[in-house]
């Protein structure tokens, strides 16, 4: 059943999948503490390292675009009301869930009940999207949702792309100088190296070493298989899983799996699903080395955080489409019309809900 | 924003801390309720010395931040086994 391009790319992709694990478990690196820490105390220690990550792999992405990797490789969304609405939906999921697509399934490798929950409510979200699709969503769902054709300026540039993050960069240092602010290039640009210690496996990394690393895992993915992304391939987990139990004639059937999740109805193992489990089974081996590794069981009083948080993740990264990494990470690094609009949306819904939580101590922004 | 510092703590300095801490359980709280708890306890505590016990990794970075104009350092100690203790030293 296991379909891949070769030897090669399966030992590439088990490689890079575990690398993911290690640096997101090392890092503390979560899309949900760079945006809301941010909101409610002006914490910066992940979102620099998730804008080092972004800057790193659209430098990288472009270099390899130009060198001769298909355009193929790029997942770029149509784009409409669908990803304001996902994305908001999504963002509101992952502050009141506690993680992200990505968070939730390092801290799954930690031993955490909480998220094991977490992700079994957002596989529950994509079978519930994907059963009313054809009754609610299929009459507007590609229009009026997503009208715009997708558009990415680092896939539409070709060889010139690589300029782009070039001059991102020096822009913004040329705008950072002249408003005299450089000091906050030094700060970004200050990395603690050794934090990364063989004598002290315990400690914590870097975030921003971490950002600049998943920037190149990112970009290795991109020339073995494509743009990185959690929840397709997690949802295509789902579906294979979903078809061993009603059978496949059901998915074959129903518009969203067939045609959606899997493409031109081809039901089998990818490479992109099988790098998800090792990116797990990365993250275990570098929390069991570190001493952080424990079966943390749910407290009662949280439940409803995992299950309602991971189904409101589940449904809005099926509406958007997308989730933080294919989005606001992947999307971000592409120049992409439909990861800034759902990045938007995210942002919108991570605000709202981090303003409500924090409702008793205040925040910051 | 600015930097609290972390410093390194031996086994022996948490067990002589605990004895004149404030003590804090937070086992079993993920994200973001350690930060919200800490912030809520932090300005009725009088102890100048409060120790989280928690065993959510993420707290051990986030929850220092998240108090930072009301402590002047911070540690965190390790189990080993996935629990920590977070001292914050009140300014």
């Amino acid at each position: 059943m296991i379909e891949y391009s070769g030897l090669l790319s399966l030992i590439l992709t088990i490689v890079i999948g575990i690398g993911f694990g290690i640096l997101l478990q090392k890092g503390r690196f979560c899309f949900t503490s760079a945006l809301r820490d941010y909101i409610a105390f002006k914490d910066t220690r992940v979102l620099y390292g998730l804008l080092i990550g972004i800057i790193t792999m659209m430098l990288g992405t472009s270099i390899a675009y130009s060198l001769g990797v298909s355009n193929s490789h790029f997942w770029i969304s149509n784009y409409g009301l669908s990803n304001i609405i996902g994305g908001f939906v999504f963002g509101i999921g992952m502050v009141y869930g506690g993680g992200c697509a990505s968070g939730t399934l390092y801290r799954a490798g930690e031993g955490y009940v909480h998220y094991w929950l977490m992700l079994i409510s957002a596989c529950a979200g994509y079978v519930i999207f994907a059963s009313l699709f054809s009754i609610f969503f299929l009459p507007y769902f590609f229009t009026p949702l997503q009208i715009f054709e997708g558009f990415s300026l680092i896939e539409s540039l070709g060889q010139i792309s690589v300029l782009v993050p070039i001059l991102i960069i020096l822009s913004c240092v040329l705008y950072l100088k002249k408003k005299q602010q450089l000091n906050l290039i030094t700060n970004i640009s200050k990395l603690n190296i050794s934090s990364i210690s063989i004598n002290n496996l315990k400690s914590a990394w870097d975030a921003k070493i971490v950002g600049f690393g998943m920037g190149i895992f990112a970009t290795l993915w991109f020339i073995v298989w494509g743009t990185l992304s959690v929840t397709g391939p997690q949802a295509k987990w789902v579906g294979l899983t979903y078809s061993n139990i009603i059978g496949i004639e059901s998915l074959q059937g129903n518009i969203y799996w067939n045609n959606v999740i899997f493409s031109g109805g081809n039901f089998s193992i990818s490479l992109d699903m099988i790098m998800l489990l090792f990116l797990i089974l990365g993250s275990f081996i570098s929390a069991y080395f570190s001493g952080d590794f424990k079966i943390r069981m749910v407290k009662k009083n949280r439940v409803q955080n995992a299950i309602i948080g991971g189904m409101l993740m589940g449904f809005g990264s099926r509406m958007a489409p997308g989730c933080n990494i294919s989005n606001t990470f992947s999307g971000l690094a592409f120049l992409s019309v439909s990861g800034f609009v759902t990045s938007l949306g995210l942002v919108l819904g991570v605000y709202i809900t981090t303003r409500w939580m924090f409702r008793k101590v205040g925040c910051a922004i | 924003m600015i930097l609290v510092t972390e410093i390194e703590i031996s086994d022996e300095e948490v067990k002589q801390l605990e004895k004149k801490a404030k003590i804090i359980n937070m086992e079993g709280e993920v994200c973001p309720y350690p930060q919200i708890i800490a912030r809520e306890q932090i300005q009725k505590i009088e102890n100048d010395i409060i120790i989280i016990e928690t065993d959510h990794v993420m707290a051990t970075k986030a929850v220092p931040q998240s108090v930072f104009e009301y402590i002047s350092k911070y540690s965190v100690w390790k189990s080993g086994s996935g629990q920590y203790k977070i001292v914050l030293w009140k300014k």
